[in-house]
């Protein structure tokens, strides 16, 4: 190379350089910014959930704990007045129905927000337990399979719950499928929760696009706080498929 | 493997295939023919990581988009083709793709940054992405420097020819080793509505 030749090429190296220099700042900034923004989103999620769950819990405790009581005091005060009169009688016969009615609702809606057998027999049962109401409300055959013994954290069962909730009401509300098939299984300490239906399926991204999927949302918030990963995979007409990978 | 990532090992594929081919050419003394394997190679390089792109929505999954995005490119491939003669090298259209290029890789750098909620090193977008704008920027500075040049003085010695490649082969080598990261994170293919 002569003089002019290894200007040009010292000039080309010290351009690259600089080059270099200024992609790779480029690069440590943008990551140092998602890694931030990652935990706060995390954060904040969390909070939202926690707050949720814990909302939900104080109301369940307090419709079980205080309104189911006190609506059983009702019912026996009633049935103890004393009156020979038939048309009284028949008042007293009817309220009394009424109020086992409101108790077994407030029981269900009570439920419905923590599901005691959740918090004392863990996720296993819970999702049983759920899926027979399920089937027997909305006539939609779900077939749950588990083969292992689930020991996991209770922040963790709870999350994993209102996964199979959401989904399950998903496809009773929107798939107008004829199968529903939830699997739990545990490998290498990552619980992978997999869900399919028959269904008619939907387009994923644009619902996500259109922001009108809360709940997909709300499985995706769910899955995160857990450090997991989730994917759907929906194609019209042939059904809806749902992957939820936690670690253990 | 998930088929959004099919296009990417598609151009690994024909990067292979095209560097065989022109090898075969250089080295059997064909160098008027070695701009024709190029040209095919430029063209299928920039369909191949358009495509890519695409299935990463980054053109908002809009189909219309990515056509017309590909039209534009392709027009102009073949205008300048015409003009330049179909055995040379279209270095207007590879400076031009490149320039794309890089613009789309750094658009979906950024898009992950905003949108996705798993650790950015495991993520093969990530490497892609910076793979892209890495290997498009140091060939953009070779074949500006090599033009100017040309251009200024009309004849350069083999040598700094040489040279000046040298710069793409290391980045080549470079952005391999990020090609090689990408793939052992590309996620697998959820085969999960085998559970019906």
């Amino acid at each position: 190379m002569d003089t002019q030749e290894k200007e040009y090429y010292n000039s080309l190296i010290i351009v690259v350089i600089i080059v270099g220099i200024a992609l790779l700042y480029f690069i440590i900034t943008a990551i140092r910014y998602q890694r931030r923004s990652l935990r706060m989103h995390k954060e904040r999620i969390k909070a939202e959930i926690d707050t949720l769950e814990n909302e939900r819990k104080r109301i369940a405790s307090d419709l079980h704990d205080e309104l189911g009581p006190l609506l059983s005091a009702v019912k026996l005060q009633i049935n103890n007045l004393e009156t020979t009169d038939p048309e009284d009688l028949k008042i007293i016969g009817k309220s009394s129905q009424y109020i086992d009615s409101i108790i077994t609702k407030l029981r269900e809606i009570s439920n419905d927000l923590m599901p005691n057998t959740l918090l004392r027999k863990g996720l296993k049962n819970a999702i049983v337990e759920f899926i027979d109401h399920s089937q027997d409300a909305y006539k939609l055959p779900v077939k749950f399979i588990c083969e292992q013994d689930l020991q996991l954290e209770q922040e963790k069962e709870i999350n994993l719950y209102r996964i199979v909730q959401e989904i399950t009401h998903n496809t009773l509300k929107h798939a107008k499928a004829t199968m529903l098939i939830i699997k739990i299984s545990i490998q290498d300490n990552r619980l992978f929760l997999m869900t399919a239906d028959n269904g008619v399926g939907f387009d994923y991204f644009s619902k996500i696009r259109d922001n009108s999927g809360l709940g997909l949302r709300n499985l995706q918030s769910r899955t995160e706080i857990m450090g997991g990963e989730f994917s759907c995979v929906s194609t019209p007409e042939k059904g809806t498929a749902y992957t939820i990978e936690v670690p253990v | 493997m998930d088929p959004a990532y099919h296009p990417f090992v598609y151009y690994a594929c024909q990067v292979v295939l095209i560097e065989v081919i022109v090898y075969l050419l250089l080295s059997r003394g064909m160098e008027n023919w070695a701009g024709i394997p190029l040209n095919i190679y430029a063209l299928t390089e920039f369909y191949l990581l358009t495509l890519l792109f695409h299935n990463w929505g980054l053109f908002k999954r809009k189909k219309n988009i990515f056509l017309s995005i590909l039209a534009v490119f392709f027009l102009l491939f073949f205008v300048t083709l015409f003009i330049r003669g179909y055995t040379r090298r279209n270095h207007f259209a590879s400076i031009t793709s490149s320039f794309v290029l890089i613009f789309f890789s750094i658009s979906a750098f950024n898009k992950m940054i905003l949108t996705e909620r798993i650790n950015i090193f495991k993520n093969a977008k990530f490497w892609i992405c910076i793979g892209i704008a890495i290997y498009y920027t140091c060939s953009i500075l070779v074949s500006a420097e090599m033009f100017s040049i040309i251009n200024l003085t009309h004849k350069v010695t083999q040598e700094f020819k040489d040279n000046v490649f040298q710069i793409n082969v290391y980045a080549n080598l470079f952005v391999n080793l990020l090609y090689a990261v990408a793939v052992i994170w590309i996620p697998r293919k959820k085969n999960i509505t085998t559970l019906l």
